[in-house]
């Protein structure tokens, strides 16, 4: 009975449907050039944006900053966040395949959860590839894969929908809907795929420097030298919608409250695995550098990942101002 | 559901251990009881400094009372040497690997320094039942610093084979240190009939990869030699990822793990394991 | 949650950021892409500004010394209080003995606002700030050699050099986003070049990385130039049509050969060489410099060096070439501009031109005194010897970053009155009788003016906590307690219009254009209404004849070098982590988790020389004063030389600088003492 594919000639009424599920998120260009998720309003037609926005979902679901729990000198108590309920209409299918990975592996972290239950996903298949995505090499895209709970084609005239989650499935109830014949849906959403795979600019190069570093051909010297230009700013670990890791700090109030935060980290920082007594298993930049990588492109996540843990999304080429982002990293070790 | 929130616990007796370390006794308040294994930790949160994580010296029992052995290295420590006997902290418990029980299996027991605190609780329960094949190498920089005087005590009376050694001030390259520890696990090994079928080793890191490739070449399976390794911990439940090694987490695989499979994690990034001289 | 955008309050290098703003809290930054200066990018300082404007660890109401503590008083207490021992020091002692520090990261219109109370309500010149002990060199040295001491290309011109050279600057570490640039470049094809005795990360990507010894700089200059003049590779039409004395610097010069260069420098013939036919070739070759430059006694000498150099190879005035002192503050050179300068008006304009203090009193309605004004260092000495009695200091930290910092704690204590505008509680503030808690960059409108003189706008985000003021509202409020009424504008932008209306070179900005174009580069007037990327592009502005000077100059030793009894030459630098006195860095955890063990930097063979392994306790003492903190011993030192980071109130490395000033500038010899270092006992 559950219907799983279905026609739209319009966005609109959809539109309309799910922003009384909750509040309508979509990429657009504000006013200062910038690309980013907005609070949409339904009466604003939605616009097709290429690429991702600045931001990945990430920031709405594992907040930045948050407080974990405050203590009042004998009691502790936990602070969930309120999460409003929020449509993310526009998704890209690497940025989906990263919520799948967050879900994951927060999926017993009852912060995330708290805004992440209270999320709608709704993901768009990709008919031309970006300029700095490269979400072939990974499997990430550009046809939807994981982490929507519904996700969009765009068809000859319209838009094909498709139901992938229970979530997904009850937030179209009410909504009229053509029903579209799955086989006809899935094949057309080949197609397109197929098609805009044809269109990416060769990533032969980029093939093989994941390949030397997934056969674990890359020399810590290598690694040391490429390191040189890391200056730990971790802008690509802020912006990347993969990366998961936080710290724990303790805030004192003027009312002698203190309130325990958890805070993004980054493997990038030399403090990161540093212990008390000034061991550190990862003492060099080289070492860190190459664990960050490792852990973006390495098989051996992928039992408890389910995937490789870079989506290609390519934000962080853009964000490392020294030019050391997926891109380039997997340029220069496919060179050496 | 995952938590960070701390239980209540109050800090009801501390002593110094050694020259430098402290022994501090909690109980947990509420009437909340853990259970745990030997092997295990917890995390201590001291509120407005921070939370890290400690192994239990002993156990929770029955009055959800356990103990920890302290040495003074940063802020969180610091901390903790100054707290008064009374103070309300925040712990997490009990987390990780147990140390595996290895009935009727002869071990080998390898301690470095504080390594001994977390084998603690292993060889009180190990010196309970009869029969067991134990053999206790227990390494000091010095004698000021050696710690659980008073359980080396009550387990020499209960019969554990003990061999304790101190460093000699004068070593200073790697070699001289290799070659120390290559004599003292010999002197070790002399005192089981036959190699052990296990062993358990706790101590620095270094050391412990060190007396584990010795004991491989002396015909020890690396499967049935058990690190607890040491890490940063944030969370100590798998979310924070500051204890990783490889693919794994330490908070969760371990931090009890054995050598095998420390190996084919540190390895995991590079051909070679010993690329870099850490793990 | 929305994006409010604004420009990173840390560095010179003015990078666009975006404040995300919830519930009244800058929750988090993000980077801005179409940024012309910083591309899409931040450095970790700026990642983490949110820590360090949060209201939790800030102070948020007046607070009045008594005895050892400070309780909080009312606003209309402490500024009625004030203004009240203004008035009657003023009165009792005149106006020499009161004096203003301005902010080097407060907005232009805080500044504009300081130098103005000062002038105008105060009545004196005492008002400076701390490019006094960073690039007052800049300003001075090539006054006399352009006419103009601030940057002279743009920061884009990175792209369009074909030889980048770095003398004197940690780029990556302190300019952090212009460093990635370089690399950037370096990689696109243009060459690097590094002078500097530290092996910097710059120096380790570098084509030739020149290792010379500290404060070596004018025998090396003048061993490049021996060179340049030998084979014949001077810029000679260039010289000949904007160029003046050349030939006596050519004369000079001819006593710099190879070999003495070497014993002065330590840098082998082959090297210098290879340097001279590299810079002198290149169709465009850029050179950025920094407090390796500027912070000797000498420092004005050696920005003259480099301005020689430069002239002589006719390096400026096109793309991707010029002088470019990297200034370090988000707003070091809006301080500058604005006048915040015992010597100049805003602009530039000197107060020893009878016009110029014309026009000023006139504008502001008060007369202008003709009495010179003192340096901050000069105020400190005054204070010392009692000869100053009040100091307003805004947003600066003397006691922790001023040069012999016993002599600067005992001289603060001294005053009658200390005034401190502050958002933490800094060695400074706690010196002080009154701290005034300020707004932060995210709590104000108002503009910054980064090392390219890059004017941008920076927004208010969110509302400042509590009752947190802008400095220039705080002028405002004590000029009015004082008699003045025209310091009380109601925007920072009726401050900025009153600045641009008296100051030729900012006379074409407006708020709305600063806005349109991502900022303006000064001078920015009529003939060039959309600003002025590169300066000196037909003409200097140095004399009538628009032609630059070279001027021949003697090599210097640093004042004291070590000896027997100080034997280790002792340095200063920076860390990427952390900013200035480290009030807001070390907010964030994890830029306080990255503050290394160890802070005196050593390298390793000095290490095994005195029997140290990493991190172990020592004690480093000067002539001054001594400093107990661990090794961190690091190949990166060269042999003989000792560094340590300044950005730590509990290893204080100014207890042990000289004060060994720049004759010219008094610029503080940060750069260069002798020190000895003993292991300690363990804390």
């Amino acid at each position: 009975m559950n219907q799983h594919s279905f026609y739209l000639a319009d966005l609109q009424p959809l539109r309309q449907h799910l922003a009384q599920w909750g509040q309508l998120h979509e990429p657009r260009f504000e006013p200062d050039g910038v690309l980013r998720w907005i609070e949409a309003a339904v009466e604003d037609a939605f616009q097709w944006t290429d690429g991702v926005p600045l931001t990945s979902l990430k920031p709405f679901f594992f907040a930045e900053r948050e407080t974990v729990f405050v203590f009042d000198g004998q009691h502790f108590r936990s602070q969930l966040p309120s999460a409003p309920k929020r449509v993310f209409l526009g998704v890209k299918a690497c940025d989906a395949a990263a919520l799948a990975i967050q879900d994951r592996f927060f999926a017993e972290d009852s912060y995330y959860q708290s805004r992440r239950q209270a999320a709608l996903v709704v993901a768009v298949d990709c008919r031309h590839p970006c300029a700095k995505g490269f979400c072939p090499l990974t499997q990430s895209g550009p046809c939807v894969r994981e982490g929507a709970d519904l996700v969009l084609t765009p068809a000859p005239q319209g838009w094909y929908l498709q139901v992938v989650t229970e979530q997904g499935q009850t937030a179209l109830i009410g909504l009229s809907l053509t029903a579209s014949d799955d086989m006809t849906v899935n094949q057309h959403r080949q197609e397109t795929e197929q098609q805009c795979l044809a269109e990416f600019a060769d990533l032969s190069t980029l093939a093989t420097g994941m390949a030397r570093l997934q056969a674990g051909q890359v020399s810590a010297q290598e690694w040391e030298t490429l390191a040189v230009q890391c200056l730990s700013c971790s802008g690509c670990v802020n912006l990347c919608p993969t990366c998961s890791c936080f710290t724990t700090f303790d805030v004192t109030h003027a009312d002698k409250t203190i309130v325990r935060e958890r805070v993004w980290d980054s493997c990038l920082y030399d403090g990161f695995q540093r212990e008390a007594s000034d061991h550190n298993p990862t003492a060099t930049a080289g070492a860190r550098s190459a664990r960050y990588w490792f852990h973006k492109f390495s098989p051996a996540f992928i039992p408890t990942q389910g995937r490789l843990g870079c989506t290609g999304c390519g934000r962080c080429d853009g964000v490392c101002p020294t030019i050391i982002g997926a891109r380039s990293v997997l340029t220069r070790l496919a060179h050496a | 559901m995952l938590s960070l929130l701390p239980e209540m616990a109050h800090l009801i007796d501390r002593y110094p251990d050694g020259a430098d370390a402290l022994h501090l006794r909690f109980r947990l308040a509420n009437g909340v009881r853990w259970q745990a294994q030997s092997g295990q930790f917890f995390m201590l949160s001291v509120m407005g400094i921070g939370e890290a994580a400690f192994t239990f010296v002993s156990l929770p029992n029955i009055d959800g009372e356990f103990s920890a052995l302290v040495r003074k290295v940063g802020h969180l420590t610091a901390a903790l040497f100054e707290l008064p006997v009374g103070s309300v902290v925040g712990v997490r418990g009990a987390l990780g690997q147990a140390w595996p029980t290895l009935e009727n299996k002869s071990v080998l027991v390898i301690a470095g320094g504080c390594g001994l605190a977390p084998l603690a609780s292993w060889l009180d329960l190990r010196l309970q039942q009869e029969n067991q094949q134990t053999v206790l190498l227990y390494s000091v920089k010095n004698n000021d610093s050696q710690i659980l005087a008073q359980e080396r005590l009550a387990w020499q009376r209960q019969d554990l084979t003990m061999l304790m050694v101190e460093d000699d001030p004068t070593w200073h390259s790697a070699e001289q240190l290799a070659q120390a520890t290559g004599k003292r696990l010999d002197a070790a090994l002399a005192l089981l009939p036959e190699p052990p079928q296990a062993v358990l080793t706790c101590g620095p890191e270094a050391m412990m990869l060190a007396v584990g490739d010795m004991l491989r070449q002396r015909g020890v399976a690396p499967e049935q030699i058990y690190l607890s390794l040491e890490r940063r911990m944030h969370c100590g439940i798998g979310l924070c990822g500051h204890c990783y090694l490889g693919s794994s987490l330490v908070c969760k695989e371990g931090t009890v793990l054995n050598l095998s499979r420390v190996h084919e994690l540190c390895s995991q990034q590079l051909p070679s394991a010993t690329a870099w001289q850490h793990c | 949650m929305h994006t409010v955008s604004s420009i990173c309050p840390f560095c010179g290098v003015g990078c666009g950021m975006g404040l995300r703003v919830e519930d009244n809290r800058v929750v988090a930054v993000e980077p801005v892409p179409n940024h012309p200066v910083s591309q899409g990018k931040l450095c970790a300082k700026g990642w983490n500004t949110a820590f360090g404007v949060d209201p939790e660890q800030r102070i948020t109401q007046p607070l009045k010394r008594l005895g050892h503590d400070f309780v909080p008083v009312s606003w209309a207490e402490a500024l009625d209080d004030i203004a009240e021992q203004l008035r009657d020091i003023l009165a009792n002692e005149g106006s020499q003995t009161v004096g203003v520090i301005s902010c080097a990261r407060a907005t232009n219109e805080d500044n504009y606002a300081l130098q103005k109370f000062a002038r105008a309500v105060l009545q004196t010149h005492n008002i400076d700030h701390c490019a006094r002990i960073c690039h007052s060199p800049s300003v001075a040295g090539l006054a006399q050699t352009l006419g103009s001491g601030a940057m002279t290309n743009s920061m884009t011109d990175v792209d369009h050099a074909d030889l980048i050279v770095i003398w004197g600057a940690d780029v990556t570490e302190n300019h952090a986003i212009l460093g990635g640039r370089i690399i950037q470049a370096k990689l696109k094809g243009a060459k690097l070049i590094v002078v500097d005795p530290r092996s910097t990360r710059l120096a380790k990507l570098a084509d030739l990385h020149l290792p010379l010894h500290l404060g070596s700089n004018i025998a090396l200059a003048n061993g490049l130039l021996h060179i340049i003049f030998r084979e014949g590779w001077q810029a000679s039409s260039f010289l000949a049509e904007r160029v003046e004395g050349l030939d006596s610097l050519q004369a000079h010069v001819t006593a710099w050969t190879p070999e003495r260069v070497q014993r002065e420098t330590g840098i082998t013939p082959e090297l210098l060489y290879r340097f001279a036919q590299m810079y002198a070739h290149s169709p465009a070759a850029m050179l950025c410099y920094g407090m390796g430059i500027t912070q000797f006694a000498c420092g004005t000498n050696n920005v003259i060096a480099l301005s020689n150099l430069v002239l002589v190879c006719g390096q400026i005035g096109r793309a991707g070439t010029g002088i470019n002192p990297l200034r370090g503050q988000n707003n070091v050179q809006g301080a500058c501009d604005m006048g915040c300068l015992p010597n100049v008006y805003s602009g530039y304009q000197s107060v020893n031109d009878a016009e110029v203090r014309a026009k000023f009193a006139n504008a502001w309605q008060v007369p202008q005194s003709e009495q010179q004004g003192m340096t901050s260092l000069a105020m400190m000495h005054a204070a010392r010897d009692g000869a100053m009695r009040a100091m307003i200091i805004a947003g600066e930290d003397p006691a922790l970053t001023d040069p012999d910092q016993t002599e600067v704690v005992n001289a603060l204590k001294k005053l009658d009155l200390l005034v401190v505008l502050e958002m933490h509680l800094t060695a400074t503030a706690q010196l002080a009788d009154y701290v005034l808690p300020v707004a932060s960059f995210a709590e104000k409108d108002g503009t910054f003016s980064n090392c390219e003189r890059r004017v941008q706008r920076v927004r208010k985000a969110i509302e400042p906590p509590n009752s947190c003021l802008s400095d220039w509202q705080i002028s405002g409020e004590l000029a009015r307690r004082l008699g003045n009424d025209g310091l009380s504008w109601q925007t920072s932008e009726q401050v900025f219009s009153e600045m641009a209306a008296l100051t030729p070179i900012f006379s074409g900005m407006t708020y709305d254009l600063l806005a349109q174009n991502q900022g303006l580069q000064w001078p920015c007037h009529d003939q060039a209404p959309l600003g002025t990327p590169i300066l000196h592009q037909q003409t200097f502005p140095l004399q009538a004849n628009g032609k630059a000077r070279v001027i021949a100059l003697e090599s210097a030793e640093p004042a004291e070098m070590p000896d027997a009894e100080y034997p280790l030459a002792f340095t200063t630098q920076r860390l990427h982590f952390h900013y200035g006195c480290g009030s807001m860095t070390r907010c964030a955890p994890v830029l306080e988790r990255e503050t290394p063990l160890g802070l005196l930097l050593m390298n390793p063979s000095d290490a095994q020389q005195y029997g140290l392994s990493q991190h172990e306790p020592v004690r480093v003492s000067s002539r001054r004063g001594q400093v107990d903190t661990r090794v961190e011993i690091t190949a990166d030192l060269p042999v003989g030389v000792v560094s340590m980071p300044y950005h730590f109130n509990e290893a204080p490395c100014n207890r042990l600088t000289n004060t060994a000033q720049d004759p010219i500038t008094k610029m503080p010899e940060l750069k260069a003492c002798a020190v000895r270092v003993e292991r300690r006992v363990s804390p």
